[in-house]
């Protein structure tokens, strides 16, 4: 975790990124506060997409938990000063 | 081709009796005679029971559930199977009891009436599917109105319906190499065949229950009464069909036509029969039961057809074939250990033999019997490995032999649901 | 095997590596949960259980959800029995069953099993919920402890999670529905641009997998170990 500068302070740069059937977004990148939790970064993408269930995951094959906070899934899965964020409309479960 | 007609036609007839906590009246009521679908489930018979019984029950809030000497009958296990697998020497009527208190939820999954069950089926026939194609989707995309027309289709046995319907799911496994040779002449192709072509997984959806018996017996009224659900293993694992170099004999097609106009001249006897009303529900006069076991005749009909049919495949397919021996072995490796024996006399079985024996067959109702004896007293076909060995194998009533096509059996004898189910009794030695 | 054409599905075997694998990774950096035990299961009562088949079992995981404004861990492992602050429940919940106990603070439990499924080939989670005294938890009561987007899910009843037969223990136990499983899991490696060999992939497989399936019950499981 950033431990020095204040995480209140520091944005973190998301790049959404389709996978699947999903379709491209025009605004693939934006900043969100790394305070944020992940939820936000769904929330934004279900508006984007009008989908209520959205399959939404990071690298390393690893889906976070909506309550986890934006600045930690960077620290962990960040890479080239921005966090990867795929996402995809396939069925969960069914 | 007949044999679904005949599935979709075969019927329990049920004797149900009332357990004795929720009789409140003097005397107690009669039981209940009704001929129960094989490919139904005990829950949809609900509505014929519930208000045969109903003046006599204690006030309260009903929930229905049926147990066979003690045992909870699993509702969403269809009838047929449950008659096959609990009742090894077919008991008619089958005595079981209705509760309408008590659900016994820790064992049994609770159910809430017709939707349950509806989705305990839809959800069944979504795992086929699965099986089948690789995906769920055909089923997860049915339209509202299609899924009510197939659900409606199983309920009132309807097979024309089910077939209209479930043909736009577009599942199918396997070719039938029995059909495909038969009817290949034939104008009245049967839903295999206007199926577009299509990757098939080879793969078939079984559903194989075994019951474990741990006495020795020599008849299959000696076979104890199975009291808990832990004598019997399920096993829920599909069968891929190898194929590789096996092909079918063509020169039989004579024969074949010759025992499928049988069947068709037979089903017309006995067509009028089924026209009775199949729900009737009445008390246990004895008139009654003439009424019922006359109603029995088109399924013993059936058995013996379904037997015939099997004695003659099993002539000509035998070593060409991926046969129903060949899955069993898939499904249950460790009761085919010591089998290497025996694969030179299943190969051997003569064609000439099968034809006289099945000629011969047809003259006694006796034969069903004898047919499922020879089945299970085989030693070459059923002595396995030395802890444990196959008694009897029972599908959709009858006693296949283990060298009938397995493509046959998987696409004549599923179920609604896609699934073949298969019951099996193994003697276990302690 | 090649990942790029790989369907996101397991054999038996394979999910008896992976589950080893995962357990093994989770008892180093979940502290906050107790491990994941294999329990191998014959096939037959008259059998030895082969070496492939068995399934993953956690039990005994408190699912009660906090009030909304508390920001406590929402899952906590159950410790000597004394009670903790990730119990509360809503104060006003109404409850129709009059003789039922009206302990606000009640805790509530799920067992968890992952288990092999041979027609989906991919792992199966099954799930129960109890409260303290044993007494087992109905879909609708365990929905209140679930987080928004499982409750939502479960309007779709029957396509998300049903009451069926635990596989070894013949019980009814709950199910989340495996159908897209498959899917999600070729997605979730597939995006990745190592493009990984498949033991790597088998070895992450069960975390990946219930990374998503744990957020129905809204466990927050160390992303740290899939590192």
């Amino acid at each position: 975790m950033a431990a020095e500068s204040p995480s209140s302070a520091r944005k973190v740069v998301v790049h959404l990124r389709a996978t699947g059937d999903a379709p491209i977004l025009k605004q693939a990148k934006f900043k969100i506060l790394g305070t944020d939790k992940f939820a936000k970064v769904i929330d934004f993408l279900r508006r984007q997409l009008h989908r209520d269930t959205l399959f939404v995951y990071v690298n390393s094959a690893f889906s976070p938990n909506p309550d986890e906070l934006v600045i930690d899934l960077y620290d962990n899965f960040g890479f080239d000063g921005k966090l990867v964020v795929n996402y995809a409309c396939s069925m969960a479960w069914g | 081709m007949e044999a679904p007609k005949f599935v979709w036609e075969g019927a329990i007839p049920l004797q149900i009796h009332l357990h004795e906590s929720q009789v409140t009246t003097l005397p107690p009521p009669p039981p209940a005679l009704i001929l129960a679908p094989r490919i139904g489930y005990l829950p949809l018979l609900a509505p014929l029971i519930k208000p045969y019984f109903s003046s006599t029950l204690p006030p309260g809030v009903d929930t229905i559930w049926f147990d066979y000497n003690g045992l909870p009958l699993k509702w969403y296990i269809p009838t047929g199977v449950l008659f096959d697998l609990l009742c090894p020497e077919p008991e008619r009527p089958w005595n079981i009891t209705v509760h309408f208190r008590g659900y016994p939820g820790s064992v049994l999954i609770p159910c809430e009436g017709e939707d349950s069950v509806k989705w305990s089926f839809i959800n069944s026939l979504k795992e086929a599917a699965y099986i089948m194609n690789g995906n769920c989707k055909n089923v997860m995309n049915m339209s509202q109105s299609d899924q009510l027309e197939l659900w409606h289709s199983v309920m009132n046995g309807n097979l024309e319906a089910y077939q209209r319907v479930s043909s736009k799911l577009k599942l199918a496994t396997v070719d039938d190499e029995y059909a495909s040779l038969c009817l290949q002449k034939s104008q009245q192709s049967v839903i295999e065949t206007d199926l577009p072509a299509q990757a098939k997984t080879g793969r078939v959806p079984v559903r194989l229950y075994v019951l474990s018996v741990s006495k020795d017996f020599d008849d299959l009224d000696e076979i104890p009464r199975v009291d808990s659900w832990e004598k019997i293993s399920y096993i829920n694992r599909p069968v891929e069909i190898r194929k590789e170099g096996k092909q079918c004999f063509l020169c039989k097609q004579q024969t074949c036509n010759w025992q499928l106009c049988m069947w068709r001249n037979e089903l017309d006897a006995d067509s009028q029969l089924l026209y009775f009303p199949c729900s009737i529900l009445c008390s246990s006069k004895l008139d009654t039961l003439n009424l019922i076991l006359f109603l029995l005749h088109p399924i013993l009909n059936f058995i013996i057809f379904i037997c015939l049919l099997c004695y003659m495949h099993c002539s000509f397919f035998a070593d060409k074939c991926f046969t129903l021996h060949d899955a069993l072995k898939i499904l249950l490796p460790e009761l085919f250990l010591d089998e290497s024996l025996m694969n030179v006399k299943l190969g051997g079985v003569d064609l000439e033999d099968a034809v006289r024996n099945s000629n011969e067959d047809v003259t006694s109702d006796k034969v069903v019997e004898d047919q499922g004896q020879n089945a299970c007293k085989r030693p070459e076909a059923c002595r396995i490995s030395s802890s444990a060995e196959i008694k009897l194998i029972r599908i959709q009533g009858i006693e296949p032999k283990l060298e009938i096509p397995f493509s046959w059996v998987a696409n004549n004898l599923l179920n609604p649901d896609y699934f073949l189910h298969v019951c099996v009794c193994v003697k276990v030695a302690q | 095997m090649d990942v790029l054409h790989w369907d996101g599905t397991l054999s038996a075997k394979d999910f008896r590596i992976g589950a080893f694998a995962f357990a093994q990774k989770w008892e180093s950096c979940n502290l906050a949960f107790p491990p994941w035990s294999w329990l191998p299961c014959p096939k037959h009562p008259w059998l030895a259980p082969p070496e492939e088949e068995g399934y993953l079992s956690l039990e005994k995981i408190c699912i009660s959800r906090p009030n909304e404004e508390e920001d406590i861990d929402q899952i906590s492992q159950i410790d000597t029995g004394e009670e903790e602050t990730c119990c509360s429940r809503n104060e006003d919940i109404l409850d129709d069953a009059t003789l039922v106990q009206s302990n606000h603070h009640e805790l509530h439990y799920c067992d968890f099993h992952i288990v092999y499924s041979s027609t989906f080939r991919v792992p199966v989670l099954y799930f129960r919920a109890y409260c303290s005294d044993g007494r087992p938890l109905p879909l609708d009561e365990i929905e209140k402890e679930l987080p928004a987007c499982a409750s939502k899910e479960l309007s779709k009843k029957w396509t998300f999670i049903t009451q069926e037969e635990h596989p070894y223990l013949k019980r009814p136990w709950y199910k989340l529905h495996p159908c897209g499983t498959a899917e999600w899991m070729k997605l979730l490696f597939l995006s990745d641009t190592a493009n990984p060999k498949f033991e790597v992939v088998l070895e992450l497989y069960l975390l990946s997998w219930f990374s998503v399936v744990g957020q129905v019950f809204g466990l927050r499981i160390s992303f740290k170990i899939s590192n």
